[in-house]
């Protein structure tokens, strides 16, 4: 049945009055704009260890079948360095000279990750200057029809050779996606220890030689310091320490001499003494020998001998 | 008449690795000519400019570390805050010259490899940015022939 044209227009209008009625019911907000995507995005998702949902199909009851593992398992982990959970900030108020400038110009740090980008390739921020005129989709629909734009009047032509470019895309995605954080992780060492490493070693070395330095100056310090209180007693029983030794070498000294001499003494009168004695000795035997007569002498003699024969048959 | 036999023949120059150079090498007075010329502008010219120097206005007392992508220069708005009525203005306040457009592009270029490859975990952004650029310059160089395909009676 064809509608009247009087009917389409009431129902036309109720339709557009309906729509009016909603929109001037609703209270007129602002659409809130979207936070500026944070470096740690992308890496909160997925910080420490992935997910590991095992399914039911996986669940055996034989215990000694392998589990199937595939590469797909750790799709997109996000390698988290352990070597700059101990990156250190700055001190705040920190200054070099006192006419630092450092509301202006502070202080140079690196950065962990670099700024979001959309597609691989173009900046987060361009998108954030598009969003307060046209939205979120905006730039999606800029690129869209600026795309559709340049085929359509031939500027990009779409030549066989471009047809490469989506498989080669799409075979960077999944590779970068499947083995991105292994290779992250294998430069991740190098770098830590073939670059950063050697240089944190030597600062960190430097850093706790001067502080024995310092540790061994105030030692150094506080031992001169209580060395000067008890100086002056040091130095007295020094002295007197001094002259304790050269009282007890010249006692040492004069021990030995009284010795030498008491000593010379008591020889002198003990030579003297076995001479004299020698000397009667000598006397007495002479005048006795010669007191002796030719027989006496041949009776000693014999008896001598005979004493001598006994010893030996004894012996 | 006895003719002394001579040897005919074509005698070609043994040719070895280094002969084409050695064959072909300029003489000495050019390469000194050039030297002595290089010499007297160093001397005379470049010494008294500030190519190659850091910014004059730069102190190590006041803004630290030096940074080739900071401005060391008096603050003024950026481009985008400007008014379009302020425009002139702010066009007098800039340096002009060979110097300042390089440092420029040279402080445009430090300040992204700051952002994008001189960090711990950089990832892959700078090598496809890198290579849309190279994409699009290579595409501009071969323009001429795509022409072609704009002035063809059938298109795909």
């Amino acid at each position: 049945m064809a509608l009247s044209r009087s009917v389409l227009r009431d129902l036309i209008g109720r339709q557009l009055a309906q729509q009016v009625r909603f929109a001037a019911s609703a209270p007129a907000t602002q659409p809130k704009k979207p936070e500026a995507l944070s470096q740690e995005t992308h890496a909160r998702k997925h910080e420490g260890s992935v997910k590991k949902v095992e399914h039911e199909a996986m669940k055996v009851a034989d215990p000694e079948t392998p589990k199937v593992t595939s590469m797909f398992d750790e799709w997109g982990t996000v390698y988290v360095s352990p070597y700059t959970k101990n990156w250190k900030p700055m001190p705040k108020d920190f200054k070099e000279h006192p006419d630092r400038d450092l509301a202006n110009f502070p202080h140079p740090e690196m950065k962990l990750r670099p700024d979001k980008v959309r597609l691989g390739f173009i900046p987060d921020k361009w998108f954030l200057a598009f969003y307060e005129k046209t939205g979120v989709t905006g730039p999606y629909l800029f690129g869209i029809g600026l795309w559709s734009f340049l085929i359509s009047k031939e500027i990009v032509v779409l030549e066989e050779e471009m047809s490469h470019m989506p498989p080669l895309l799409f075979i960077n995605y999944m590779v970068l996606r499947l083995f991105g954080h292994k290779v992250e992780g294998y430069y991740d060492e190098v770098i830590q220890n073939d670059q950063i490493g050697p240089l944190s070693a030597v600062r960190d070395q430097e850093l706790t030689g001067v502080k024995q330095f310092r540790s061994y100056v105030d030692t150094a310090n506080k031992a001169y310091d209580t060395l000067l209180e008890v100086l002056p007693e040091v130095r007295r029983e020094n002295v007197a320490l001094e002259l304790e030794a050269v009282y007890r070498e010249r006692v040492n000294q004069v021990y030995k001499e009284t010795k030498r001499r008491v000593e010379y003494l008591v020889e002198s009168e003990s030579v003297k003494r076995r001479f004299e004695q020698q000397h009667m000795v000598n006397w007495i035997v002479d005048q006795v020998t010669k007191s002796f007569g030719p027989e006496q002498e041949k009776k000693i003699m014999s008896k001598c001998i005979g004493d001598l024969k006994t010893l030996a048959k004894s012996a | 008449m006895q003719v002394s036999r001579v040897a005919r023949g074509l005698w070609v120059k043994p040719t070895t690795m280094q002969s084409h150079t050695l064959d072909t090498k300029p003489p000495a007075y050019i390469g000194r000519t050039f030297e002595r010329a290089g010499v007297w502008f160093w001397n005379n010219i470049l010494y008294y400019t500030r190519f190659g120097l850091r910014d004059a206005r730069y102190n190590p007392n006041v803004h630290g570390p030096y940074l080739p992508s900071r401005y060391y220069g008096p603050k003024d708005k950026t481009f985008a805050e400007v008014k379009v009525g302020e425009l002139p203005a702010w066009l007098g306040r800039r340096q002009k010259g060979l110097l300042p457009t390089y440092r420029l592009i040279a402080r445009a270029h430090a300040r992204w490899m700051q952002n994008y490859a001189m960090v711990r975990h950089g990832g892959w952004s700078h090598v496809w940015q890198g290579l849309f650029i190279l994409a699009l310059l290579c595409y501009i160089e071969c323009w001429p022939k795509y022409r072609k395909w704009q002035q063809a009676r059938y298109h795909w």
